[in-house]
């Protein structure tokens, strides 16, 4: 039988999702948070977990794990009370055991009157107490290291999308063959949108290791009366510029094509990368948002 | 060079991405897993049994006997190691640990966690007529045709055409996991070290994600991750929305 035709799912950003990760089973961490907000975390099982701002009652969620190199590892969970709600809360965090750091997001829907669909990302940094260490003083924190950056990532067979990382609170987008895109045209909802360009953020975490986050916001902000299929989704990539992959997650809502409805998406997902040389147009093509 | 950028001004523009040349085939190695450590496990096939203790996170003890190892995780209870020299596939969903020390396979039932009629078995066939590329680093991958049950066609990057026929025993593990041993030498000015004399790989074609190991006589073991791409695809790029476009095309 020739195993291409093996039948698998439909797999879209998810293919190459590295395993879940139950390392962290039976361990306890306390996050010193420079927000003055402390937070406990206790893995109770393999994918199950308390947690709580310090002082306060621990809460259970299910969580899910992936590791960006042998000592780094990206959780996330959504809070239970809200997750069959429209306004779902996920906590984020990389847990960084080499160094005894952790960064905490607080990723939360409806929070936008206006485009309530929007995911609104609170980013804090601390570090994790140890019996008998002393806390560590530096910390993860945001960066310009990437810019210049420009990265070609493979997401399953045949799907490759290549990154530009240019200035602090953008990157920009493109795929193999198709770096005409900067003329954008009305075949689909990306094509319509002024360019490719998305609010992003860069952190961190240390040499070679980096947290890229975006969300998908101005798709959001120009379609959405138009119910486009991606209604504000939060990326968020742990990269290894050292083997040159990343592990992450999605945490939002897509339209589902089949019923026509929005629904949630929270997905995990994976990708190989190498370096590419991108076109000069596409490059030097100027920032609508910004120009 | 070509991933160095200047500005007109000659000022070098920093780009992280980069071709790891220094880990070689081993680029894309996925994260240790350490999720065996702590555990021990006792296998059996009629009156053979081995046992297996991993102490910690590198060291553990087969039969009594230690040994360094390491543990990539394919799926979510599917462990690929490396035992020293030898290998074990770790099968937690079916209590089953394939144990392959030299050339002797052992197909184990854990005891305890073996789950009655699931079973490691020869693949026969099954594999035949698969075209694959796996893809292990920037520009450094292996390419397999397996075109006959017991043979395999490849060739390493970048002499594609340098193409040999390996002896090749092919082991389903479940579903779309299958674990595959080629013996045979690979030619001068390919991304493989010259001595490697064995490639095992724990394939998924669900995900098309693989781990492994690369050996040899006189090398270190090299442990391998990668993803696939089939021989018959590898110019066609799908974009987020679904569109289907050939690198080979003019328009």
């Amino acid at each position: 039988m020739d195993l291409k035709h093996y039948p698998r799912r439909h797999y879209e950003i998810d293919q190459f999702t590295q395993p879940h990760c139950t390392e962290l089973k039976g361990s306890k961490f306390y996050f010193v948070m420079d927000d003055g907000r402390d937070f406990e975390l206790n893995f109770t099982g393999e994918d199950t977990l308390e947690w709580n701002w310090a002082g306060e009652k621990p809460k259970k969620a299910r969580y899910q794990c992936l590791k960006g190199d042998d000592t780094t590892y990206m959780v996330d969970y959504e809070l239970e009370e809200f997750i069959n709600t429209f306004n779902r809360v996920n906590h984020f965090f990389i847990i960084d055991l080499e160094q005894r750091l952790v960064t905490r997001a607080i990723c939360t829907i409806g929070d936008n009157p206006k485009f309530p669909y929007l995911v609104r990302n609170e980013y804090t940094f601390g570090a994790i107490d140890m019996e008998g260490m002393e806390l560590p003083f530096k910390r993860h924190s945001f960066t310009t290291d990437l810019l210049g950056t420009r990265v070609e990532w493979h997401w399953n067979t045949s799907m490759i999308t290549r990154h530009m990382y240019y200035t602090s609170h953008f990157y920009r987008i493109t795929f193999p063959g198709a770096e005409t895109l900067i003329n954008r045209d009305d075949s689909n909802m990306f094509m319509r949108l002024p360019s490719t360009d998305e609010v992003a953020q860069y952190i961190k975490i240390k040499d070679k290791m980096y947290l890229f986050s975006l969300t998908e916001e101005l798709m959001e902000r120009a379609f959405h009366k138009d119910n486009p299929p991606y209604r504000s989704n939060d990326m968020k990539f742990l990269q290894n510029y050292d083997r040159m992959y990343h592990v992450g997650r999605t945490f939002g809502n897509i339209l589902d094509p089949k019923t026509n409805k929005v629904v949630p998406c929270h997905i995990l997902f994976g990708a190989f990368g190498n370096p590419v040389v991108l076109p000069e147009s596409f490059e030097n093509a100027p920032n609508p948002y910004t120009t | 060079m070509f991933n160095h950028y200047f500005d007109q001004d000659g000022v070098y523009i920093k780009n992280l991405s980069n071709t790891g040349d220094h880990y070689g085939i081993g680029q894309y190695r996925f994260p240790h897993n350490y999720e065996l450590v702590g555990k021990q496990f006792t296998i059996y096939d009629g009156d053979e049994k081995h046992h297996l203790n991993f102490l910690r996170k590198d060291y553990m003890e087969l039969d009594g006997k230690g040994r360094e190892f390491e543990s990539l995780k394919l799926e979510a209870t599917t462990y690929f190691v490396r035992l020293g020299f030898d290998v074990a596939v770790v099968d937690l969903d079916q209590g089953l640990i394939t144990l392959i020390q030299k050339d002797k396979y052992f197909y184990g039932k854990i005891e305890g966690q073996y789950v009655d009629g699931a079973e490691h078995k020869d693949a026969g066939d099954e594999m035949v007529g698969t075209g694959v590329a796996w893809v292990l680093g920037c520009g450094r991958y292996v390419k397999h045709e397996y075109f006959e049950e017991g043979k395999c066609r490849v060739s390493w990057a970048p002499i594609d055409e340098a193409k040999n026929e390996h002896l090749c025993k092919a082991t389903k593990i479940k579903g779309p996991l299958f674990l595959v041993d080629i013996k045979g030498w690979v030619p001068y000015n390919t991304c493989a070290p010259i001595l490697t004399e064995r490639v095992i790989m724990l394939q998924d074609y669900d995900h098309m994600m693989t781990v492994g190991c690369v050996m040899g006589g006189g090398m270190t073991p090299i442990m391998i991750s990668g993803y696939a791409r089939f021989l018959d695809e590898e110019n066609l790029v799908r974009i987020p929305g679904g569109a289907v476009i050939s690198l080979d095309s003019e328009e």
